[in-house]
């Protein structure tokens, strides 16, 4: 890992000064993002790390984290910079939205208006700093909101559209709604072993809805309730729409999630809203699973993983708080959890009908897998064998029951007393570097 | 023959060699029972017994308190597989034993110490670590059905391709 600091002083070269900070060069960071994929809050997420330096750092400039590819974890500003010993800094970063919480914005009436330009407002319209996901370039809103800072604005018009701001692994902030796409965590990435917490059930979501229309005169709103909170000449009614937990059984203790004063929650987006919430709310589970995260595992995704007694559930990533050697571990906080049926996939590797290697795993019911065959590597007494598959990778769906695939392989690879040889040449790539051999040059 | 911070010291030596190959505290076990375990790099360890002459004992001396100033860390050469390598080691431990002869002469001798290198000498990249591969084999991008390769002590070498 390395951090790179952007100054706002000039290269001389017509770019920006950089400065990179090695790994080595920090201690104690400090890195844990997360998301409120319930919209009920708008979480600024924060870095921080002290830097063995004797360099200055200013508030309001870039820093980023990235990882020994040079690929970007975070790309945050920096909130503070405070020298706690002759040589060491100690940086906290903030994300995009810290930004937001010292913008006023002004009231403003939605009318089927877009969302696009309404949090295009909320940033000043700084794209270089964030992206709309094209899924939401069509979006409107209709409804009220208050003045406000850019911060609250941004989590009403992202609880209107069910959407969410992803912050890290890019250089710009991502607006985009939760992709119901599930992403798989192996058993074998997924570290022993996940816990489950659970809470209270939350029995029913009571949700206000509102419908704007213009008073007919002035008197007619003056008298009306909305005059207290709505500009002239608009008039609200309003409608609780609820939605009782079918999972909580009926001794549960009550426990009632209201949400009112959400004014650009309209008959047009409510009953989405309200099953949005549901997903998170009436799944009581929540899960904490470590697992090895190089970046393929992001806050506002949904997976599908592992639990404890290796039972098959699926969630949305709330928080993932990272730790770093060579490659990085992260703890994910899963809520909206629920059980899936899983099944086993046997996949049989033989040559010359006889077995080789086997596989097995455990997957949803319904997944569908690919997986890449292994080249498969045996010793038989003094003699070493490498097995390549004669197709590179399987794939197929799992149904339920047993789920048996056989795979042939041919002799790439003889190693005997001291001399290899060579079988075949198709696909195969031999190398020192790394370690490894990867396969792979026809 | 041993070489610090460039100096050459004619001295015979006993020498035990260990490598280690570190991993981070990120690793585990995992949920499929196996073992994860993120290696960093390797690192090498030698424990160097010297065995000088007694009447040596001026150039004892001077290597001792070479070995023993409060400094991060020394430039060894040392003997690696059929060739030398040059470590940035710190010594990590250092003792000897005195010997008193009845006529009152002393003598240091059996002096032992053990060097931990700083960096890795061999290091795994995140992409390499990424994707976990199989032991080294020859690097040879375009081999033939019929190819064969011997090791030897210059690394892999084709034989009759």
């Amino acid at each position: 890992m390395y951090l790179k600091y952007y100054t706002t002083r000039d290269d001389g070269e017509g770019g920006i000064e950089f400065l990179v900070i090695d790994y080595e060069k920090t201690t104690g960071l400090s890195f844990a993002p997360q998301v409120d994929l319930t919209g009920d809050s708008l979480p600024i997420n924060e870095l921080i790390i002290d830097v063995i330096t004797t360099d200055d750092f200013k508030t309001g400039e870039v820093i980023e984290l990235y990882d020994d590819m040079d690929q970007v974890w975070a790309h945050w500003y920096i909130k503070k910079a405070i020298h706690t010993a002759d040589n060491v800094v100690r940086i906290t970063a903030r994300s995009l939205i810290d930004s937001l919480e010292y913008k006023q914005m002004e009231a403003v009436m939605f009318e089927n208006s877009s969302a696009a330009s309404a949090i295009d407002a909320c940033f000043d319209g700084r794209t270089s700093d964030y992206q709309i996901d094209s899924s939401l370039s069509s979006a409107k809103l209709t409804g009220f909101a208050p003045e406000q800072t850019a911060r609250e604005r941004l989590a009403w018009i992202l609880f209107a559209l069910g959407a969410y701001v992803r912050d890290v692994f890019t250089t710009k902030a991502h607006i985009c709604p939760v992709d119901e796409t599930s992403i798989y965590i192996p058993t074998g990435r997924s570290f022993f072993r996940p816990t489950t917490d659970l809470n209270d059930w939350v029995t029913e979501i009571r949700i206000t809805s509102y419908a704007f229309s213009r008073a007919s005169s002035e008197d007619e709103w003056e008298d009306s309730d909305s005059s207290y909170m709505f500009p002239l000449p608009w008039i609200a009614e309003e409608q609780t729409i609820s939605l009782l937990n079918p999972n909580a059984p009926e001794d549960a203790t009550e426990n009632v999630i209201e949400l009112d004063g959400i004014y650009l929650v309209n008959s047009g987006n409510v009953s989405d809203i309200i099953s949005r919430l549901a997903k998170y709310w009436f799944n009581r589970n929540e899960v904490t699973l470590d697992c090895v995260n190089n970046k393929q595992f992001s806050p506002g995704d949904k997976v599908v993983a592992y639990a404890a007694d290796e039972s098959i559930l699926t969630g949305y990533i709330q928080q993932a708080t990272f730790k770093f050697g060579l490659q990085a571990r992260s703890t994910l906080k899963l809520i909206g959890v629920d059980n899936v049926a899983g099944a086993r996939l046997t996949v049989n590797y033989t040559y010359n009908n006889g077995r080789i290697g086997q596989a097995e795993y455990f997957f949803p019911v319904g997944y569908t897998y690919t997986i890449t065959n292994p080249y498969i590597d045996r010793t038989y007494q003094d003699r070493r064998f490498i097995y390549r598959p004669e197709n590179a990778t399987i794939s197929g769906t799992i149904v339920e029951g047993a789920n048996v695939v056989e795979q042939a392989c041919d002799i790439v690879l003889e190693y005997y007393d001291g001399t290899l040889s060579v079988y075949s040449v198709d696909e195969i790539e031999l190398q020192t570097s790394g370690n490894e051999y990867t396969g792979v040059i026809s | 023959m041993l070489r610090i911070d460039g100096v050459e010291f004619d001295v015979k030596c006993e020498i035990k060699r260990v490598a280690e190959i570190s991993a981070s505290d990120i690793s585990g076990l995992l949920l499929d029972k196996s073992y994860f375990n993120d290696v960093l790099g390797t690192y090498l360890e030698y424990e160097i017994r010297l065995t000088y002459p007694l009447y040596n004992q001026g150039e004892y001396a001077s290597l001792y308190e070479m070995l023993t100033m409060p400094v991060d860390a020394h430039a060894f050469v040392l003997p690696y597989n059929t060739r030398t390598i040059s470590l940035t080691a710190r010594v990590e431990t250092i003792s000897d034993d005195l010997l008193v002869f009845e006529n009152g002469k002393k003598y240091w001798r059996n002096c032992t110490f053990s060097i931990i290198s700083n960096g890795p000498s061999k290091e795994q990249t995140l992409e390499s670590a990424i994707q976990r591969g199989l032991t080294p084999l020859p690097d040879v991008a375009s081999p033939n059905i019929g190819d064969t390769y011997t090791f030897t002590s210059n690394g892999w070498v084709a034989v009759n391709n």
